[in-house]
């Protein structure tokens, strides 16, 4: 059981609409940040929420640690910590009985190393929650994540909104977190950089479907973008390259194999491709 | 399961002690105006309806607060099942109507001097 998660062919559609996820399949290994893109209403939150059970889902499976994950499997979730965009606890709530809340639900929960985040973090321990900045609930939501010995930690874009510092110091956190090979992290975003700073994996998700899933290295070490005239984009063959989008008089490709395709068209531009760049060229079909 | 009931009860604190205090200054008020005029039962009954109805209004007033800051999804991530917060919920409004009949009780024995 090397894996913290394990999506299979997950389904869920929505009534109203004509959005579905469609046989959503994607792994965490134990030990890894795993980094979740997508456009707005890609689907990211719906995968998130189905995975955990908030929403019920139409098909799939989904383990845990191996096992399977359903309503009743409550013990499961002493391992999972999770924390969304927004603020997810009572405002009429302090710190502190947000503390004792916490004890008499999780199994293992640390009160003295919540404190010790609070502190860390300088959270005022008596004052109303919905006193809190955004940066500060961000925080107490994270600190309470990582006070109950969780195994896997959930964000869905909990770094949305913060400030660069801020960001910072949470991404720090969650470095520290998975330096225990046992602890492992999906988290989605927009902003590509932090996932660009811890991810280990990147998996990219549009309309519903998983459209790319790399390790983060080999995205930004092996692929690349080339840019070229359209007389140079007609010598290519299909083969040679994922996607392609036209941009004013250029052409922008995206290959898998740097390298590869210098060799192959030594007079072709070509550069690193950021996950910012890559994400809309996997998402806008041009006509090839 | 009692972490969801205390998360509840902390909920609406503030709003039970302005009930409380509400309870308590219009006793006042009555106890005043019943030296000056004879308390009827058709007043009393009112009170004290009145008073259940504040009390088990808590429970609504929770379910508001809990619904405006999504603790309502969050809690599905914790180690608690969907019978769990039904359960608690139950619970927590049995608890507040109780609250609420001694408080009238209170009032009723009150009226009878």
């Amino acid at each position: 059981m090397d894996f913290a998660l394990e999506v299979n062919k997950l389904c869920k559609a929505y009534k109203d609409t004509a959005f579905k996820l469609q046989n959503v399949s994607f792994n965490i290994p134990k030990g890894s940040i795993v980094g979740f893109v997508g456009k707005n209403g890609a689907g990211k939150s719906t995968t998130i929420n189905a995975v955990l059970n908030i929403l019920h889902k139409d098909s799939g499976e989904v383990a845990f640690f191996g096992k399977a994950m359903t309503d009743d499997a409550k013990y499961i979730r002493n391992d999972i910590g999770v924390v969304f965009d927004t603020v997810h606890f009572s405002g009429e709530l302090t710190p502190k009985k947000l503390e004792r809340v916490m004890k008499d639900i999780y199994e293992n929960w640390d009160g003295a190393l919540f404190l010790a985040y609070l502190e860390r973090f300088h959270i005022p321990a008596d004052k109303k929650i919905k006193t809190f900045s955004r940066g500060m609930t961000m925080k107490l939501s994270i600190s309470s994540a990582l006070s109950h010995k969780a195994k896997l930690l959930i964000l869905d874009e909990a770094t949305a909104g913060l400030d660069p510092v801020v960001r910072e110091e949470i991404l720090d956190l969650l470095l520290e977190f998975v330096e225990n090979e046992e602890n492992s992290i999906l988290m989605s975003s927009h902003i590509s950089s932090d996932l660009e700073k811890v991810a280990d994996y990147i998996i990219f998700i549009d309309n519903g479907k998983i459209i790319l899933s790399e390790k983060k290295d080999t995205l930004i070490y092996e692929y690349g973008i080339a840019r070229m005239k359209q007389s140079d984009f007609d010598t290519l063959d299909k083969s040679e390259y994922l996607s392609a989008r036209k941009r004013g008089l250029q052409l922008e490709v995206l290959i898998e194999n740097k390298k590869q395709f210098t060799r192959a068209h030594p007079d072709i531009v070509t550069d690193n491709a950021t996950i910012d760049e890559i994400l809309p060229m996997l998402t806008k079909e041009e006509s090839k | 399961m009692k972490g969801l009931i205390r998360n509840d009860f902390y909920n609406v604190e503030g709003s039970m002690k302005l009930t409380m205090l509400a309870f308590i200054i219009i006793m006042i008020v009555l106890g005043i105006a019943g030296i000056y005029f004879p308390p009827n039962s058709y007043l009393a009954s009112a009170v004290i309806g009145g008073t259940l109805g504040a009390f088990g209004a808590l429970s609504g007033t929770a379910m508001q607060k809990d619904g405006a800051s999504k603790w309502s999804r969050f809690e599905l991530t914790m180690p608690i099942s969907r019978s769990d917060v039904m359960k608690a919920r139950y619970i927590s409004f049995i608890l507040y109507i109780l609250i609420g009949l001694v408080m009238a009780i209170i009032s009723a024995l009150y009226f009878m001097r």
